[in-house]
């Protein structure tokens, strides 16, 4: 009975931190989510040019929104969470509309470069196995 | 024969009897000693509070513990028997011989009875002070451990480059806005639209806040000072009453000594039919109600 008593307390004080970690960071996630769409929107192969950069321009705006929510939350001032410390730590990959706009580059160059993607990479590169 | 365990019983009985009247002593001792002490509010409850408040609070408090409530009674008390020292002076003055003999044994009376009010008085303003004192020094720990509080140097790290992202996205905002603009959007976002009317807003009431928080700062003669050079000030005063209570513990001494020598004269006067000198004047503080005993 006092481990069944127990047990419960630990899994509601666990929910509640769960509840507790998921609002602190919801904006921040929210910001993985537009990007890991604007990430999927450069690479989806089966798009021509002009959709594709319809899709991009139509995400531009919501994703310079969002960053600047993530900037502006008081919440992951000094959050020390591995999430947030790899968003602030990584600021040219993570906030990629205003990291590109200060580098004048296209959004789709500057996240290319980021990730050390250039011609030359891809020319040098060979299939095989890993 | 004798029952053994007779004298054992007769024995028990005063070592009962005794026993149980201890204990009672010692409880009604102890929950008279707990009604005049005063456990100030917490000093966890007085940081958090703006610096100008402690001190009120802390009155606030004092004023509804049992220990005010006994100082305001004895308080009552001296100025009812300063009234009648001060009658029966004047009733001295006027008497005739014999009748001033009894004056002066009830002026004695009254003024040994005034020196015990204010001695309980001021032992009261002790522990007062001593119960502030301990608070204040608290309050000031806190403050000092609260603004030396060590931040972790990753969370450090992390801050700094939050502030560093932070100034680097300030640089851009209007070029990703001239960029949005021309991406054939007429208007703002909903977010942007109504961030930009909020802060607005936010400016104004920081700007309310300000002023008000401007009321609520500490100062000393009029100059604004940190929390805890107030709290350090507060404390001065607490040792600047200690000390004047010193000076008057010592005022006091030498009044009862005047009683003292006053009832030996009036000993005297009644044994040996010498004149005796009779005291004088009023008042509940100390240092005032000095005169009586001249």
């Amino acid at each position: 009975m006092k481990y069944l008593t127990f047990l419960t307390i630990v899994i509601m004080a666990l929910g509640w931190g769960q509840s507790a970690h998921a609002e602190n960071l919801q904006t921040l996630e929210n910001l993985e989510r537009e990007r890991a769409a604007l990430v999927y929107a450069f690479a989806q192969p089966n798009l021509s040019a002009d959709v594709r950069i319809a899709k991009i321009q139509q995400m531009y705006r919501r994703i310079a929104d969002v960053e600047r929510m993530v900037m502006r939350d008081e919440r992951l001032t000094g959050n020390e969470n591995a999430m947030v410390k790899r968003t602030f730590h990584q600021y040219d990959i993570s906030f990629l509309v205003h990291a590109s706009t200060e580098k004048n580059k296209p959004i789709v160059t500057h996240w290319l470069d980021q990730l050390n993607i250039n011609t030359q990479a891809i020319k040098s590169s060979h299939a095989g196995d890993r | 024969m004798k029952s053994p365990t007779l004298p054992s019983l007769t024995l028990r009985g005063p070592f009962i009897v005794f026993f149980v009247g201890l204990i009672l002593l010692l409880t009604f001792g102890l929950q008279n000693a707990q009604a005049e002490n005063w456990e100030p509010i917490s000093s966890d409850k007085l940081v958090k509070l703006p610096t100008k408040i402690i001190e009120k609070r802390l009155e606030q408090d004092f004023n509804d513990s049992p220990i005010a409530a006994r100082k305001r009674d004895i308080a009552k008390q001296i100025d009812g028997k300063v009234h009648v020292v001060g009658e029966l002076k004047d009733a001295i003055a006027m008497a005739d011989e014999e009748a001033a003999k009894d004056l002066k044994f009830n002026f004695i009376r009254a003024k040994s009875e005034h020196l015990d009010l204010l001695q309980t008085f001021q032992q009261l303003r002790q522990q007062e002070l001593k119960a502030k004192q301990s608070t204040y020094q608290e309050v000031l720990a806190k403050l000092r451990h609260k603004a030396q509080m060590p931040v972790s140097l990753t969370k450090a790290e992390l801050i700094d480059a939050q502030n560093k992202a932070n100034a680097r996205m300030e640089k851009v905002l209007s070029r990703v806005d001239s960029v949005v603009s021309n991406s054939g959007y007429s208007e703002q976002s909903k977010y942007a639209t109504e961030y930009n009317f909020n802060l607005k807003k936010l400016e104004q009431l920081k700007q309310a806040f300000s002023k008000r928080q401007g009321t609520l700062s500490p100062t000393i003669n009029g100059v604004e000072v940190t929390s805890e050079e107030y709290v350090r000030q507060l404390l001065m005063n607490i040792s600047t009453e200690q000390s004047l209570l010193d000076q008057e513990a010592l005022m006091l001494s030498y009044m009862a000594q005047l009683v003292a020598l006053d009832s030996q004269d009036l000993e005297y006067e009644l044994s040996y039919g010498k004149d005796g000198k009779p005291t004088s004047n009023t008042v509940n503080k100390t240092s005032t109600s000095a005169d009586l005993y001249l």
